[in-house]
């Protein structure tokens, strides 16, 4: 078979004025090929809020957005709490409680006796609630915790009143600009669902800002892999992946080896026959089978083991038995002839004389063999129960169902670490996977 | 010599990692972080799965649940596991011989699983156990039976109602006003409903919406049920037929229409479109995009993960004018033990528990009422979801509804979904409606669908109704012979 | 005698694992499903013989007629629109211009993706509001109305139909009567590649701008909509005046399955590259156009591949599950509810194995019939070397 770099088919090379569309035509189509990947790889390094926002110009659809500002002299990644809108009537100041009280306090209509007596709130919820501030911390005073500057009482929503001093009043601003309460942002902050996730978290720096002052950043987490990757148990994961990879890879090697020899070289009574059935198998579409080969495993007591997704394979493969043979039927008669003189036995001519020669077509069949394990996700669905034998693929729809909402970005962290290998895997064997890929084509 | 070596090292690691990797995986195995909490009675203890669907503060909770039960004695300790798509996955595993020890369904698996006989009856474990099933609220009880007998048990209920964002009342106070509604309160009728949203929407220059007051397809997910709140039902249990075409049930997808005729359903789509995920802030009520929303008991939850100081206020979802209310959709999810379950006294003492102290701390922790009719004194006190009244009161309604119990139920739903979509979708021409407003533009709508609406409904009951039937027919056949 | 049975027993040695495979994993499965789609068989209990109900039930299902409807209208539109890209894909790729090593690894590296992501990343591409793709297509059309527009009238109002700037569309059938008339048929062509080449631009030009002012006046409707379709939330037929025209949401499932073209273009590439250069040297001597080689050689050459693809791509349609599934859920009104995915359905989520079973027998059939249909009308167009 002649190299894709070698043979070049439209014998001259065209003139510029057919070039410059064919370049417009493959670059257009690469872009559509391409977008969708690039879109993939920066979704990932984004913030989740970024991940469902309409983008307003084309950076903003490939980089993700935050807000940084200035709070307390210092330039720090902020996110947007929420945002105040004090009146006339109803003012907002910064105040500093005198004594401790617990930051749930502020959000809740009950007292912190309440909440430790029941377990009402999930643990990362809790924190923040428990977190004590301290005299000396800044606190917000609006409609619910309210501050009566006369008296210098802070009401908090729970119904303490407590004493505090007043740090600053909070004006209201322009028309058309808008005041946010705007908190430290950490990296960390990417592992949870909320936007405004550090919401009430007292221990980290805030203030109030006018929108205008706040400075519009890119933001990019590479925080999002690793957070991503302990989520789908990674370690684990691959190891079954590899494991089932290789056990399939190997076996479906060795037996359409083996197999595609008694197809193309031996001649018994009825051979012809059963080629032909083998043929005929390809036509069976797999929901056909599917039913009745879950009961058979049930039967044999493999569900929830690996067994249904490797066994099979040490049986062959029709299409790859089908291939090889043909590939077997291409190479030199003469050699097998001569090592059967020589009184090789048959399986000393597959292993000494035909597997050496077709290389090519076995390392071909590897490849797809390996691409079509990692990639299958229909098998470990039905078959794997447990965490602990998740594959890589399941591992990532289970994510990806989870209830309540996908973390766009970091299962798009988890995919693309999940098609990494495959894409430096391609790269490593361009030659063989196209060669391969033009046999898969053969005549019918 | 060499090779024959090297092959039989390679062929002794194969061997070895089949070995490894083939043993099968032991729930202990995998829970490090309590393997160290319960170190000292790990052992002796019988391990259980428990499958569940929820992954996130949901998790938390049920997790709560299990760990309250794994110290509350020393013989059992249940391993909780996050399951996406529980209730397929459950089949598989029921139907391939290895399924967990229970396993949290959603309630409209419990009928077509009891029917096929992968749950277990519950009847006699709970006499034995005082679980009597007065404690219950009726229909949350009745979500988990068939032809009967009790298959599972409710662990957190759902119950609907009308959220309205009250800065969106507010900011139209006078043109509520002058339309003759009253901004401080909710809608009390469809038709008063219809009205105030009227009144909410509002549009770009380009005549997209920028906000609706209502809109019936969102979030979307009872589209099938609008007949109730115009007094229908779906299905007969005198006459054991299935009614998809009920007059009232026709009247709901009518008025659903006149949604998408009169705002245009191309726009509809463009504008749904733009709403984010349920679970974020870009949330359609949360965001401020629609004005008033069906939504259930775990709403408030989420409002305060995104958006803490939304002004929204609850009541009871409205019904059609002489429909007696409050009605309200009830829904629950449910914990069960599969057949084929390898410990199924174990199992079922862990349901008790999930039925009395265990239940009380999850519905507290998911922000839910109670299934049970005397919820404990102090369950309300410091209660997160500060609207549970309301849920409470609607829950209780001797008018509130639950899906038809059939087993067929799932194949009823997807015909009624694809029946909605294509009512809403039917193409009514523009030029048919061009000048035409207010009742009128309703008549010409309903005139213009009428027949289609009646066709395609009657349509639903004869596919259903068939396999209604036949299913009737096999299960007594299969009685007949004696398999079953 | 002995020599025979001694190559026999080494024969069926050597293929003894197939045959264990054959009888086991394919055999077995095969009639059993064939006996279950004569039973009632809910999987949790034994199958209970009835006879040939299912297949009675099958008949009259109007939501199976609908889901191989679905399926069949999908099959006969991805299909031919597939086997055009990729060929069209192949061809550029075959041509002698630089960066090709480059371009066909983009195009290759779709096909690495696994398709559960690739369905999560193209639901996100067709939101209607936030999908980039509406983007460019509101984009493309804006264009092509404002481009048109200096011919036709789009729009409603008032006015004459055609702009008098329509005289300049005749300049397109003008050069390519110039360009391709009789009478430059016998000079050597490749001085006048180049005026060839423009006059063929111009004239694909002209009877595009024509084609989309006609498709405007005909079908105002979904011309609109093409601006910024619904997508997999839409599910109405696009174009709306042809019967069994796909959905909006079936589209998108056939747009997303040409991202996947890649492998099939790589095919086509290498098969090209098998064609031998002896024939085009020929060719080239004799004066043939690009055209008349691709047509007279290159097509004939790789037919065999183009059969064997369309039948393994028929095969495939009928087992389309993953994109569905995760993307609709069949929805809207069925619309996307392919025939695989009606199986599963049946089996796992309503427990009606027998039914199930009965169905999937049916397709078997049905592909039986369609392949061997293929091979009925391709016997004539398709050129087997050697033979």
């Amino acid at each position: 078979m002649p190299d894709v770099e070698q043979a070049e088919i439209y014998g001259r090379r065209p003139p510029w004025y057919l070039r410059l569309p064919a370049h417009l035509l493959l670059a257009a189509g690469g872009v559509f090929f391409l977008l969708p990947l690039v879109w993939m790889v920066a979704t990932s390094l984004k913030p989740l809020d970024q991940t469902m926002r309409y983008p307003d110009s084309l950076q903003s659809a490939f980089l993700g957005e935050g807000w940084k500002a200035e709070i307390g002299g210092k330039t720090c990644d902020v996110v947007l709490e929420r945002r105040v809108a004090p009146a006339p009537d109803r003012p907002f100041f910064i105040v500093q409680p005198k004594a401790p009280f617990a930051a749930g306090e502020m959000t809740h209509p009950f007292g912190k006796d309440v909440w430790d007596r029941y377990p009402v709130f999930n643990k990362q919820e809790l924190v923040r609630m428990n977190a004590t501030v301290e005299p000396g911390m800044n606190v917000l005073a609006d409609d619910v915790n309210r501050f009566d500057p006369a008296a210098g009482i802070l009401r908090l929503q729970s119904g303490r009143a407590l004493s505090a001093t007043l740090v600053r009043h909070i004006d209201p601003v322009a028309e058309g600009d808008e005041l946010w309460v705007v908190r430290e942002w950490r990296a960390e902050d990417t592992d949870t669902k909320e936007v405004g996730s550090t919401g009430g978290d007292v221990t980290r720096a805030w203030d109030v800002v006018a929108k205008s002052q706040l400075q519009k950043t890119v933001r990019v987490i590479p925080e999002n892999y690793p957070v991503a990757l302990r989520r789908v148990h990674f370690v684990r994961c691959l190891l079954n992946t590899l494991f089932l990879c290789t056990l399939v890879v190997l076996g479906v090697t060795i037996s359409s080896m083996v197999i595609a020899y008694g197809f193309a070289f031996l001649e018994f009574k009825g051979r012809d026959l059963i080629f032909g059935i083998t043929l005929a198998t390809m036509m069976i579409p797999f929901p056909v089978t599917m039913i009745p080969v879950y009961l058979l495993y049930r039967d044999f007591g493999w569900v929830g083991t690996f067994k249904p997704l490797w066994v099979a394979s040490w049986c062959g493969s029709a299409f790859f038995i089908f291939l090889l043979r043909q590939f077997y039927l291409g190479l030199p008669k003469d050699l097998l002839d001569a090592a059967r003189i020589d009184g090789c036995t048959e399986l000393e001519i597959l292993w000494l004389v035909i597997v050496p020669l077709s290389r090519p077509a076995i390392a071909m069949i590897a490849l797809f063999t390996f691409l079509g394990t990692w990639k299958d996700f229909l098998g470990p669905l039905i078959y794997l129960n447990h965490e602990a034998q998740f594959t890589l693929s399941l591992s990532l729809q289970a994510f990806a169902s989870e209830h309540g909402g996908t973390p766009w970005h970091l299962l798009m962290a988890a995919s693309t670490v999940f098609s990494l290998p495959l894409i430096v895997l391609f790269f490593c064997t361009m030659r063989t996977f196209i060669r391969g890929i033009a046999m898969t084509g053969v005549k019918g | 010599m060499r090779h024959v070596h090297f092959g039989l090292l390679a062929i002794g690691i194969l061997v070895f990692c089949v070995a490894y990797f083939e043993r099968p995986p032991k729930l202990e195995d995998f829970d490090p972080v309590r393997d160290a909490e319960f170190a000292k009675t790990w052992n002796q203890r019988l391990h259980l799965a428990y499958w569940e669907k929820w992954g996130s503060f949901e998790r938390d909770a049920c997790q709560a649940m299990v760990d309250d039960f794994n110290r509350s004695q020393e013989e059992i300790f249940v391993h909780y596991i996050n399951s996406g798509q529980v209730d397929r996955k459950a089949m598989l595993a029921i139907v391939g011989g290895c399924p967990p020890d229970v396993v949290g369904l959603w309630a409209t698996n419990v009928q077509p699983f009891a029917s096929g006989g992968a749950l277990m009856p519950l009847d006699e474990w709970m006499a034995k156990s005082g679980l009597s099933p007065e404690r219950y609220t009726p229909q949350y009880l009745e979500i988990g039976q068939w032809e009967g007998k009790t298959y599972a048990l409710p662990t957190t209920p759902a119950s609907v109602a009308l959220f309205y964002n009250k800065d969106h009342f507010q900011a139209k106070a006078a043109e509520l006003r002058a339309a003759g509604l009253d901004p401080d309160r909710a809608p009390r009728s469809i038709e008063e409903l219809d009205r105030y949203a009227e009144v909410l929407n509002e549009f770009n220059p380009d005549g997209t919406p920028r906000i609706m007051g209502f809109l019936p397809t969102e979030p979307g997910w009872w589209n099938t049920l609008w007949g109730y709140y115009f007094g229908g039902t779906l299905y007969d249990e005198r006459t054991g037929t299935v009614t998809p075409d009920d007059p009232a049930n026709l009247r709901a997808i009518l008025w659903v229409k006149r949604y998408a005729e009169r705002y245009g359903r191309d726009k509809m789509l463009q504008f749904r479109s733009g709403f984010g995920n349920f679970d974020s802030p870009n949330n359609a009520f949360i965001e401020g995009k629609v004005s008033m929303e069906m939504q259930g008991v775990w709403f408030p939850n989420f409002i305060r993960r995104h958006r803490p100081h939304l002004n929204f206020g609850v009541a009871p979802f409205p019904t059609a004018e002489g429909v007696p209310g409050p009605v309200s959709f009830l829904d629950s999810d449910v914990i069960a033990i599969p057949r084929g379950c390898k410990h199924p006294e174990a199992a079922w003492k862990f349901i008790v528990h999930s039925q009395q102290r265990g239940l009380e701390i999850l519905c507290r922790m998911q922000g839910k009422h109670m299934p049970i009719k005397d919820p404990p004194a102090l369950f309300r006190q410091g209660h997160p979801n500060l609207e549970l009244p309301v849920f409470e009161q609607v829950a209780a309604s001797p008018h509130s509804f639950i899906r038809p119990v059939l087993s067929v139920w799932q194949e009823y739903a997807d015909e009624l979904t694809r029946a909605f979509d294509h009512i809403w979708n039917y193409p009514v021409a523009e030029a048919e409606l061009k000048g035409l407003s207010g009742k009128d533009l309703d008549a010409r709508i309903e005139a213009l669908c009428r027949p289609e609406v009646e066709r395609t409904y009657a349509e639903v009951r004869d596919i259903v109704q068939r396999k209604l039937d036949q299913q009737q027919l096999r299960a007594d056949m299969r009685k007949r012979k004696g398999d079953g | 005698m002995k020599a025979e049975l001694r190559r026999a027993i080494t024969g069926y040695a050597f293929i003894l694992p197939w045959l264990v495979a054959l009888v086991v994993f394919i055999g077995y499965p095969f009639f059993a499903a064939f006996y279950f789609s004569f039973c009632d068989f809910p999987p949790l209990l034994k199958p209970m013989f009835i006879g040939t109900e299912n297949y009675r039930q099958l008949v009259i299902d109007p939501v199976f007629r609908r889901s191989l409807a679905v399926t069949l209208i999908y099959a006969a539109f991805a299909i031919p629109f597939g086997v055009f890209v990729a060929l069209s894909l192949a061809l550029l790729l075959s041509a002698r211009i630089r960066g090709q090593t480059f371009y066909r690894v983009v195009f290759y590296l779709p096909h690495l993706v696994p398709s559960v992501v690739v369905a999560l990343l193209w639901m996100w591409i067709f939101n209607p509001k936030f999908g980039i793709f509406n983007v460019v297509l509101g984009l493309l059309m804006r264009v092509a109305d404002a481009w048109t527009g200096l011919f036709f009238r789009l729009s409603a109002d008032g006015g004459p139909l055609v702009h008098p700037a329509a005289v300049l569309l005749l300049v397109g059938p003008v050069a390519a009567l110039l360009a391709y008339g009789p009478w430059l048929k016998t000079s050597a062509s490749t001085r006048h590649g180049g005026f060839r080449f423009a006059a063929a631009t111009v004239l694909a030009l002209t009877v595009l701008t024509v084609a989309f002012a006609v498709l405007c006046w005909l079908l105002p409707e979904d011309m609109r909509k093409l601006h910024s379709p619904g997508w997999l939330a839409d599910g109405t037929s696009f174009p709306s005046v042809v019967k069994f025209a796909p959905s909006w949401a079936l589209w998108a499932i056939i747009v997303m399955g040409m991202w996947s073209v890649g492998q099939m273009a790589i095919i086509y590439l290498a098969k090209l590259q098998d064609v031998p250069v002896q024939l085009y040297e020929a060719a080239d001597i004799d004066g043939a156009s690009w055209w008349d080689k691709t047509r007279h050689i290159t097509l004939p050459m790789i037919s065999p591949v183009i059969l064997f693809n369309v039948v393994m791509a028929i095969i495939g349609t009928f087992q389309v599950f993953t994109e569905p599934y995760i993307m609709t859920r069949g929805g809207p009104e069925d619309k996307t509810r392919f025939v695989a995915m009606f199986i599963y359905d049946q089996a796992f989520q309503y427990q009606n194995v027998g039914y199930a079973s009965a169905v999937a027998w049916f397709l078997f059939l049905l592909i039986v019939g369609l392949t061997m249909l293929a091979f009925q009308i391709s016997k004539r167009h398709v050129y087997y070397a050697g033979r």
